[in-house]
């Protein structure tokens, strides 16, 4: 007769948890050719399948640690992804952003808006500090609320309805980092983060606002789940997202949505590199890849796409697409797959026929 | 025996008319696209809304069409009053002034202002008016500033919407950041007349691929015609039997029955005749629609058949001009 383990209780009722959680539907992974990146499918399968099992990992602990030492915001927003929550950086963005938006035709003034940073609470769980800075393996719990909001005026003929969209997040991260003298170190590094998302658009014009109400398409029933790895040194990053996807149907009265559990991963290499490769799938199946080469940190020359046939679902042929000059089908282990090619010159998306190399 | 085949005449001409090329001038008596809000948009001055672009057009109007050298005032709800010139040549064409380009505008519209030049769209089978040179405002102070040309695009299925390249060579003068980038500028296929023309740098080998594309689509656009010539001369030849049968209903008894069941036998099979024959050369898409020619030969044809009979003859002819047009109607 086998003896069971001291840990037997913990492990079967974790893994019930796991089984619970997942509902009837168990997730398709995806099977890359890399080994790198089927160790890492492997790592997400373990990690996910405990973190959906613990109901406190995205809550701080009862007796929160303080902060080891005095550390700048900016030094510790950086690494934590509140990038955008420094008032200086979300400018430069904001700037950049204006200029592409207006390029591409668009008022910036209304879409540009950027994201707002609410509510930011930053738990340390574990983190030690040397010399007054931090140092070794940390791991800290983000949390924060966001707000995006933008305006647009529909023409409807003669009067013209303001439409007022706004999408707010409730996320909670769990970073896992190395620091050593108060900068974060390259290396194996992962985070994981809690998404809830809800969207509101709002109009004022009463009858608009009646119609659409019929076709709104209700926020997702469970938050999503990511879970980043990365490793900057090698130029790799791997990110598995398990979402509720929504599913629409006409009905009698509006949309019906129903919503099914999808898995994404999307494996990059080449990070930093002059050669940005990039993989994704949706659950099991290869969605698309990606093949950019770089300088100077900007895209610069034919980037290579290959992604799901999209046309052959709606019956349209290549030729009946615009902006398909330079596409054409392909067969990936042995699906029919859409090859698009784009030239970028220094960051800059252009027409051409031979995209220069150098 | 002249009269009945002046009315046979006129009958072939009421046909040709009906099934002519679509011309892209400006005609605001299609009630589909244009509204008139305002004065008399027949023959006086009116106002007349643009329901398919949203905008107010106002000005002279002869015959419902513009008057050339004239002035037009154009404005859209997102101008904000403001009002912009154009004027028309001689085939109602656009020849100078400014087009907004408000389809599914939201914020801002952007405006071109400057010279249009001329354009056979070979996909449309049309003659339509391009810009030439001027400046396209962007509304958000990025603005063109130079000289355009325009590359027909097939899009979907060649005859159904009019696409094309809007080709740029010039200044693109950023007003907010105060720069200036010369150069060639290529716009992805886009609506003409209707939203916004996004431009991207482009090198010039890509033209030699726009070339190439376009040479390939001509190519398909023949398939393409050729399929919706024969969905138009099935219409057309289906109107026409549907007339014909109530001509031959009111005139039951007087025995002519035989001579319009012969009519419309012949109608019929000289349709199915040209839907078995081998296909036009390439090439031949851009010229006179085949799809009137087939009607007028083998309506031709077969009202000659009837032609013993005057009265027969003649309502047969009336018959068949009111086919065509409802034909025409129905295919818009």
């Amino acid at each position: 007769m086998h003896r069971l383990t001291p840990n037997f209780p913990r492990c079967f009722l974790l893994g019930l948890a796991a089984m619970a959680s997942f509902g009837a539907q168990a997730l398709e992974f995806p099977n890359p050719p890399q080994p790198e990146a089927q160790a890492l499918v492997k790592r997400f399968q373990a990690d996910y399948t405990r973190i959906k099992a613990d109901p406190n990992y995205f809550k701080p602990p009862p007796t929160p640690m303080a902060m080891p030492c005095e550390v700048p915001q900016r030094e510790l927003y950086t690494p934590l992804g509140l990038h955008m929550a420094i008032p200086e950086e979300a400018e430069k963005i904001r700037l950049m952003t204006r200029k592409q938006l207006r390029d591409m035709g668009m008022d910036p003034d209304t879409a540009a808006k950027p994201m707002q940073y609410n509510n930011i609470r930053i738990t340390p769980i574990k983190a030690a500090c040397a010399a007054g800075k931090l140092d070794g393996e940390a791991e800290f719990l983000v949390q924060f609320d966001t707000l995006m909001e933008n305006s647009n005026n529909i023409n409807l003929g003669a009067k013209t309805v303001k439409m007022t969209m706004k999408m707010m997040t409730q996320q909670a991260s769990r970073y896992f980092l190395s620091f050593k003298d108060g900068k974060i170190q390259d290396g194996d590094k992962y985070h994981v983060t809690q998404l809830s998302m809800r969207n509101e658009t709002l109009y004022d014009d009463a009858q608009m606002a009646a119609t659409m109400s019929k076709t709104k398409i209700p926020d997702a029933p469970e938050p999503q789940v990511s879970l980043t790895y990365m490793n900057f040194g090698a130029g790799q990053m791997a990110t598995f997202t398990v979402s509720m996807a929504p599913k629409i149907s006409a009905g009698l009265f509006g949309v019906n949505t129903s919503f099914q559990q999808q898995l994404d991963s999307h494996f990059t290499t080449g990070l930093g590199q002059s050669l940005n490769r990039m993989e994704m799938y949706k659950n099991g199946k290869l969605f698309m890849t990606s093949e950019t080469p770089m300088k100077n940190g900007k895209y610069h020359g034919e980037q290579v796409q290959v992604q799901e046939n999209y046309l052959k679902a709606s019956g349209m042929r290549l030729d009946q697409m615009p902006g398909m000059e330079k596409a054409r089908l392909v067969t990936v282990n042995g699906v029919e797959m859409l090859e698009t090619r784009n030239c970028f010159i220094a960051g800059v998306l252009t027409k051409a026929q031979t995209c220069p190399k150098d | 025996m002249r009269t009945s085949s002046r009315r046979r005449g006129a009958a072939l001409a009421a046909l040709l008319a009906a099934l002519s090329p679509a011309v892209h001038a400006l005609d605001i008596s299609n009630a589909d696209f244009y509204r008139c809000v305002q004065g008399d948009c027949r023959n006086g001055q009116g106002i007349v809304h643009d329901m398919y672009q949203n905008q107010m057009l106002e000005g002279n109007w002869q015959g419902s069409k513009t008057i050339p050298g004239q002035r037009y005032l154009v404005s859209h709800p997102l101008t904000k009053g403001k009002k912009y010139e154009q004027f028309y040549g001689a085939d109602g064409l656009m020849d100078r002034g400014s087009q907004i380009r408000g389809f599914g505008a939201m914020n801002i519209v952007p405006v071109f202002t400057g010279s249009f030049g001329r354009m056979d769209h070979a996909f449309m089978r049309a003659r339509l008016a391009v810009p030439y040179e001027g400046v396209y405002a962007m509304g958000n102070g990025i603005e063109y500033r130079g000289r355009f040309d325009y590359m027909p695009a097939k899009g979907t299925e060649a005859g159904r919407i009019t696409m094309g390249h809007t080709i740029f060579y010039g200044d693109k003068v950023d007003l907010e950041d105060n720069s200036k980038e010369t150069g060639l500028f290529v716009s992805n296929s886009a609506v003409v007349g209707g939203g916004v023309v996004m431009f991207m740098p482009a090198r010039p080998d890509y033209m030699a691929l726009l070339q190439q594309q376009y040479q390939r689509d001509l190519q398909i656009a023949v398939g393409d015609f050729k399929q919706q010539e024969s969905e138009k001369a099935w219409r057309t030849a289906f109107a026409i039997l549907g007339e014909v049968a109530l001509v031959m209903a009111g005139s039951s008894g007087s025995g002519s029955g035989g001579s319009g069941n012969r009519f419309a036998m012949d109608l019929v099979g000289g349709l199915m005749k040209n839907a078995t024959a081998p296909e036009s050369p390439a090439g031949s898409a851009g010229s006179a629609d085949p799809s009137a020619r087939l009607i007028q030969l083998v309506t031709g044809a077969a009202l000659g058949k009837v032609a013993g009979d005057s009265t027969l003859s003649n309502s047969l002819a009336k018959a068949v001009a009111s086919g065509i047009e409802k034909s025409g109607a129905a295919g818009k």
